[in-house]
C-alpha cells in the first residue's frame, strides 16, 4: 500500500497521508472493537479469544425485539424521507426559484437543529401529556389526567421513525435541490413537454434517472444514521427493549466491565446490520430499475388523473405536517426554556422565569468559543483536504481514493461509543489525549466524511470543458483551480464546509473522550447538563446550538447567492 | 516520478509535525503518591484537580463550583468540574489509560462514584489508595452508626473511597392525586388495581429499576439472611418467589400494562411532573424538595418510604490509579468531608444531600452548622425515613436482573 502510494503520488503526499491517517485511526478504533468482541482485552484479564461474548449477546432476550425495532424504525424513516424529499424537490423544482426560497431556508433551519432538541420538542408535542393532547383535553373536557397511550417510546419505534423522518427529510431535500442545480433539468423538461409529456411524469422519467446517482450517498448516509442513532432513540425510541445502538451504549457504559465484551460483539452485529441494510437498499435499486425500465420508455405521457390529483394532495398534506411538527417542536422548546412551571393540561406555561437563560449567559462564552474554534478549524481542514483528494484523484489513479472512501464511511455506520474507546487508547499511547489537537482530530473523523461526500458528487459533475479551455489558454493548473474552478464551485464548497461545521458543533463523545473533559464545548455542556432531563436546560442549549449552526448555514447561503462575485 | 516522497514533502511533513507536537497535551510530571495529609497539602498547592462528576443537576454543579472556590482560597488548589452525562464515561477513560499503559499523568484526578462502578474499578485495580488514612476529616465518620460508609453495595471499600453523601430509596407522590402515602406493598398493589396505568419503575438494569426489585424482595422476604451472602443458585427460585409473585399481580396494572418501562429515573421524574404517573422514586431523600425548588416537580409532591425499612447506601469520591494530581485530589476529598462542606451540602436550599458525618463526634461549633439547616418541604426527617436496609449481596442482583429481563424486559 505504502509503496503504491509513494510511487503514484509525487508531490501529492500530504492529502494522501492525511487520508491514510484518518482511515488508520478509524481502523485502530474498530480493530479494538473486533478483538474485544472476540474476547481479547488483556487489560481486563481476557487474553484468550473466544465466542463467549457472542453467546451472551444472542442469549439476551432483548436482542431480537431490539433488532426488529431498530430495523423497522430505520427503514421506515429512510424510505419515507427519501420519497417525501424527492416529491418535494420535484414539486419545488417545477415551481422555480421563487418557490424554493422559503422551503430551502426552512430545511436549512432544520439542519441546524440538534437531534436531541428536535426529539425532545417532538416528544413534548405528541406524548399523552403533550401539547396536542392538552389542546384536545382543554377543548373537549375529556382526559382529566393524561391518557395511558404509547404515543412516544412505543415498542414498534413509530415515534422514533417520525422523529428521524422530520430531521432527515429536510437534509435530503437540500441534497436533492443541490444536485438538481448541477444537472439543470429545465431544458430537458421543456423538450419533454413539447413531446406531450405531463410535468410530473416527465420529471420521473427524465430527471430522476440522472438525479439518482448524485443523491445516492445522502440516502445511504440517512439509512446508516437512522439505524445507528442514539440520541434521538433515547428520547423517542422504544425502551423495553431499546434499539440496538442504545443497548450497545448501555453495555459499553455498564459498570460491570465484562459487559464491554458484549458491547463489542453487539457493535460488530450493528456493523453487519447497517451493511446489510445498505446492501438491501442497493438490491432494491436494481429491482426498481428492472421493474421500471419498460415503463420508462413506454411512451405513456400522463398519470391517470386521480393519481396525479391525490398524489399532489397527499404531498401537500405531508409537507404541511412536516413544517408544522418541526415548527411546533421548536416553539415548545423555546417556551420551555423560559417556563418555571408548565403542567398538564395547561397550553401555556403557568409561570415564566428567565433563570435558565441567565445561568447560561454566565457560563456559555468559553464553551461557545471552543465550539466555534473547533467547528471552523475542522470544517476548513476537512474542506481543503477533501478538495485535495478529489482534485488529485483525476490526475492519478482513482482507486486509492475510492478504496479509502469506503473506510471513511465507517464512523457513520457504528455507534461512536463502541469504537471511540479504541481511538482513545491510541491517543493515550501517542500522548495526544486531553488536548486541542486530539479533539480536533476526533472531530475530523466525523466531519471529513460528510464534507468529502457532500463535495464529491457536485465536483465530479463539474463540466471539465471549462477547465480544459482554461488550460488550453495557457493557464497553469493552480491558476485554473484558483481562478476558474473554485469560484464556480464556491457554493458547493461553502455548503460542504457548513455541513462540516454543523457536524462538529454537534459532537459530544468525541469531544469528551479526546479532550478528557478538559475542553468544554456547547455540545458537551448541553449533553452533560441535560442528563438531568430538565426541558428548560435543553430548550436553552438547543436554541443556542441551533443558532450557532444556523450561522454556518447562513454564511453558506450567502456564498451560494453571490456565486459569481469572484468571476468578475 | 516514482522515487517516492519528494524532499519538499518530507520537509513539509516535518514542519507540520514540529508545529503540532507542542500542541499535544503534555501533562505536568505526576506527583508521587502523597504519604501523609501534610505532604499532600504541601504538594497540592498550584495543582489542578479534574473532578469528574455527573453534571445533570444545576444545584450539584453550583455546589461543586462553591467547593472549587473554597479549595482555591484555602489550599491553592484549582478544582475543575468535568461534567459527565454518565459516570461510566470516566471509568472508560481510566480503563483506556490502563490499556495504553499510562501509569501516571492521567486525565482524571477525582471521580464521583459508588456501587457497581466502584466494584468494577476496584476489581480491575483502577483506583489509587487506600486514601482514607490521608483524610483527617474521616475522624468524624462513624462506620458503626453508618456501616455503608466503609461498605459500598456490600463490597468493602478498603479505604479506596472517601464517603461523600448518604442515600436512601424514597418514593414521591403527588398529594393532589394520591393523598395518603402507600406504606406497604399490598397497599401499593391495591392502589395500582384501582388506578391502572399510574405506577411504573425504570426498566432494570437501570440503577433505580434494579433497586426497586431489591427493595420489593427485601420487603416481601420472610427471611433475608440468604440475601446477605453470595447467590445460592439452588435456592434462587425459592428465595425470590415472593418477588415474582408480587410482580405477576402488579404488572398488568402498571403504566402501559407493564409492556414498556421508562428508560431512567430522570424520565420517571419528568413523567410525574407531566402528570402521566402518580409516584416516582429516587435515591436521594432530598430529591423531591430540590426538584420542587427548581420547578421540576409540583409543590404538592411529598415523600414516603415503605414501612419495614428501605435500601440505603453511600456515595463516594475516589482517585484513579493514574491520577495526575493525587495530592490535590486528596486535599479536595478531605475538604468535601469537612463539617463546613458537609453541612452546606445537607442544606435543602443548596443541595439537600444527607451528611456522612456522625454528628455526635463533631465539636459543638460544628454541630451548630447542622442544627440550623432548613429541611425542605418534601424531605422526611431521619425518624420518618426509618431503618436502612443493607443491599443484598451483588451476585443476587445479576440473577434477579436476568430473570426480570426474561419475564418483562423484551
Amino acid at each position: 500500500m505504502k509503496r503504491i502510494l509513494l510511487s503514484t503520488l509525487p508531490g501529492k503526499l500530504p492529502p494522501a497521508l492525511a487520508l491514510l491517517l484518518l482511515v488508520g485511526t478509524i481502523l485502530v478504533g474498530l480493530g479494538l472493537v473486533v478483538v474485544t468482541g472476540f474476547g481479547y482485552l488483556p487489560a481486563l484479564g481476557a487474553d484468550a479469544p473466544s465466542l463467549e461474548s457472542f453467546r451472551r449477546l444472542f442469549a439476551d432476550p432483548r436482542l431480537w425485539p431490539s433488532l426488529l425495532a431498530t430495523l423497522t424504525a430505520g427503514l421506515v424513516a429512510t424510505v419515507a424521507s427519501f420519497l417525501t424529499a424527492l416529491a418535494l424537490a420535484a414539486a419545488f423544482d417545477q415551481a422555480g426559484e421563487n418557490g424554493q426560497g422559503w422551503a430551502h431556508r426552512f430545511a436549512v433551519a432544520v439542519l441546524a437543529l440538534p437531534h436531541v432538541a428536535l426529539a425532545l420538542g417532538l416528544a413534548f408535542l405528541i406524548m399523552p401529556s403533550g401539547w396536542i393532547m392538552r389542546t384536545i383535553a382543554q377543548a373537549s373536557g375529556l382526559f382529566p389526567i393524561p391518557a395511558d397511550w404509547p404515543l412516544v417510546t412505543d415498542r414498534g419505534g413509530v415515534a422514533l421513525a417520525l422523529g428521524l423522518f422530520l430531521k432527515e427529510t429536510p437534509f435530503l431535500f437540500i441534497a436533492y435541490l443541490t444536485a438538481l442545480a448541477q444537472i439543470k433539468p429545465a431544458s430537458q423538461l421543456l423538450m419533454a413537454r413539447s413531446l406531450g409529456y405531463r410535468n410530473h411524469i416527465a420529471w420521473v422519467k427524465l430527471v430522476l434517472p440522472r438525479l439518482y446517482p448524485l443523491i445516492r450517498f445522502p440516502i445511504l448516509a440517512v439509512l446508516a444514521y437512522s439505524l445507528s442513532v442514539v440520541d434521538m432513540a433515547l428520547i423517542l425510541g422504544p425502551s423495553t427493549p431499546a434499539t440496538l445502538p442504545v443497548l450497545i451504549l448501555r453495555w459499553a457504559n455498564d459498570p460491570d466491565l465484562a459487559q464491554r465484551f458484549v458491547a463489542a460483539a453487539a457493535a460488530i452485529l450493528q456493523l453487519l446490520l447497517v451493511s446489510g441494510a445498505i446492501l438491501l437498499w442497493l438490491l432494491g435499486e436494481v429491482v426498481v430499475k428492472r421493474l421500471c425500465s419498460a415503463w420508462l420508455s413506454d411512451g405513456r405521457r400522463a398519470w391517470p388523473e386521480w393519481i396525479a390529483k391525490s398524489g399532489s394532495l397527499l404531498l401537500r398534506g405531508i409537507g404541511i405536517v412536516v413544517v408544522a411538527a418541526v415548527f411546533l417542536s421548536l416553539l415548545s422548546l423555546l417556551l420551555w426554556s423560559a417556563a418555571m412551571t408548565w403542567r398538564y393540561p395547561d397550553i401555556l406555561p403557568q409561570a415564566i422565569s428567565l433563570a435558565a437563560w441567565q445561568r447560561a449567559g454566565m457560563t456559555i462564552w468559553q464553551p461557545l468559543g471552543a465550539s466555534l474554534l473547533l467547528a471552523i478549524a475542522t470544517s476548513i481542514t476537512a474542506t481543503v483536504l477533501a478538495l485535495a483528494c478529489i482534485e488529485h484523484e483525476k490526475h492519478v489513479r482513482r482507486y486509492l481514493v475510492q478504496r479509502a472512501e469506503r473506510w471513511l464511511f465507517l464512523p457513520l455506520l457504528v455507534p461512536e461509543v463502541s469504537f471511540l474507546v479504541g481511538i482513545h487508547v491510541l491517543l493515550v499511547l501517542i500522548g495526544l489525549n486531553g488536548g486541542w489537537l486530539a479533539v480536533g482530530w476526533l472531530h475530523l473523523l466525523f466531519v471529513f466524511p460528510y464534507v468529502f461526500l457532500t463535495l464529491k458528487a457536485p465536483w465530479r459533475a463539474f463540466d471539465l470543458r471549462f477547465e480544459h479551455m482554461a488550460l488550453a489558454l495557457g493557464q497553469s493548473p493552480w491558476r485554473v483551480l484558483w481562478r476558474v474552478k473554485l469560484p464556480m464551485m464556491r457554493g458547493s464548497l461553502a455548503w460542504a464546509a457548513a455541513i462540516g461545521g454543523s457536524v462538529s458543533l454537534s459532537l459530544y463523545l468525541p469531544t469528551v473522550l479526546g479532550g478528557e473533559g478538559r475542553i468544554v464545548t456547547l455540545a458537551s455542556e448541553a449533553v452533560a447538563l441535560s442528563a438531568g432531563g430538565d426541558r428548560r436546560v435543553v430548550g436553552v442549549y438547543g436554541t443556542l446550538q441551533t443558532t450557532t449552526a444556523a450561522l454556518f448555514f447562513l454564511a453558506a447561503l450567502l456564498a451560494l447567492r453571490h456565486r459569481r462575485w469572484t468571476a468578475k | 516520478m516514482t522515487i517516492g516522497a519528494t524532499r519538499r514533502d518530507l520537509f513539509l511533513g516535518g514542519l507540520a509535525l514540529s508545529v503540532i507536537w507542542p500542541l499535544a497535551s503534555q501533562p505536568a510530571r505526576a506527583d508521587s503518591a502523597p504519604a501523609s495529609n501534610e505532604a499532600a497539602l504541601a504538594a497540592a498547592r498550584g495543582q489542578t484537580v479534574y473532578f469528574n462528576a455527573w453534571g445533570g443537576d444545576q444545584r450539584i454543579n453550583d455546589y461543586i463550583a462553591w467547593a472549587g472556590a473554597e479549595v482555591a482560597s484555602r489550599f491553592g488548589v484549582t478544582l475543575q468540574h468535568v461534567k459527565l452525562s454518565d459516570t461510566a464515561e470516566a471509568v472508560t477513560r481510566v480503563l483506556a489509560g490502563k490499556i495504553a499503559g499510562q501509569m501516571d499523568g492521567g486525565g482524571i484526578d477525582l471521580i464521583w462514584i459508588n456501587g457497581e462502578n466502584f466494584a468494577a474499578m476496584k476489581k480491575q485495580e483502577l483506583l489509587f489508595g487506600p486514601i482514607i488514612q490521608l483524610l483527617p476529616n474521616m475522624h468524624y465518620v462513624d462506620p458503626v452508626s453508618k456501616p455503608t460508609v466503609l461498605s459500598d453495595f456490600a463490597i468493602a471499600t478498603d479505604g479506596y473511597e472517601s464517603p461523600w453523601g448518604m442515600a436512601q430509596l424514597v418514593f414521591f407522590h403527588d398529594t393532589k392525586r394520591l393523598v395518603h402515602p402507600l406504606r406497604t406493598l399490598p397497599d401499593l398493589l391495591a392502589w395500582a388495581k384501582a388506578n391502572p396505568g399510574r405506577f411504573t419503575y425504570p426498566a432494570p438494569p437501570d440503577f433505580i429499576g434494579s433497586t426497586i426489585l431489591k427493595q420489593f424482595l427485601l420487603s416481601l422476604a420472610t427471611d433475608r439472611t440468604p440475601l446477605d451472602v453470595a447467590l445460592d443458585a439452588v435456592r434462587f427460585d425459592e428465595v425470590t418467589a415472593p418477588l415474582w409473585d408480587y410482580l405477576g399481580s402488579l404488572t398488568p396494572h402498571l403504566w402501559r400494562q407493564g409492556r414498556s418501562y421508562p428508560a431512567s429515573s430522570t424520565a420517571l421524574r419528568q413523567m410525574l411532573n407531566d402528570g402521566e404517573i402518580d409516584i416516582s422514586m429516587a435515591f436521594n431523600p432530598g430529591d423531591a424538595s430540590s426538584a420542587i425548588a427548581q420547578g421540576l416537580l409540583p409543590d404538592s409532591v411529598r415523600s414516603f418510604v415503605l414501612s419495614g425499612g428501605s435500601i440505603g447506601n453511600t456515595h463516594f469520591v475516589a482517585i484513579p490509579f493514574n491520577a495526575n494530581a493525587k495530592a490535590g485530589a486528596v486535599v479536595v476529598a478531605d475538604f468535601l468531608l469537612s463539617p463546613l462542606a458537609q453541612a452546606r451540602k445537607q442544606n435543602a436550599d443548596i443541595w439537600g444531600d444527607p451528611t456522612v458525618l456522625e454528628l455526635s463526634l463533631l465539636t459543638g461549633e460544628d454541630r451548630k452548622l447542622f442544627a440550623a439547616l432548613p429541611q425542605g418541604v418534601a424531605t422526611l426527617s431521619p425518624q420518618e425515613l426509618g431503618p436502612v436496609l443493607p443491599e443484598p449481596h451483588p451476585s443476587w442482583m445479576e440473577a434477579i436482573e436476568a430473570r426480570w429481563l426474561q419475564l418483562y424486559g423484551h
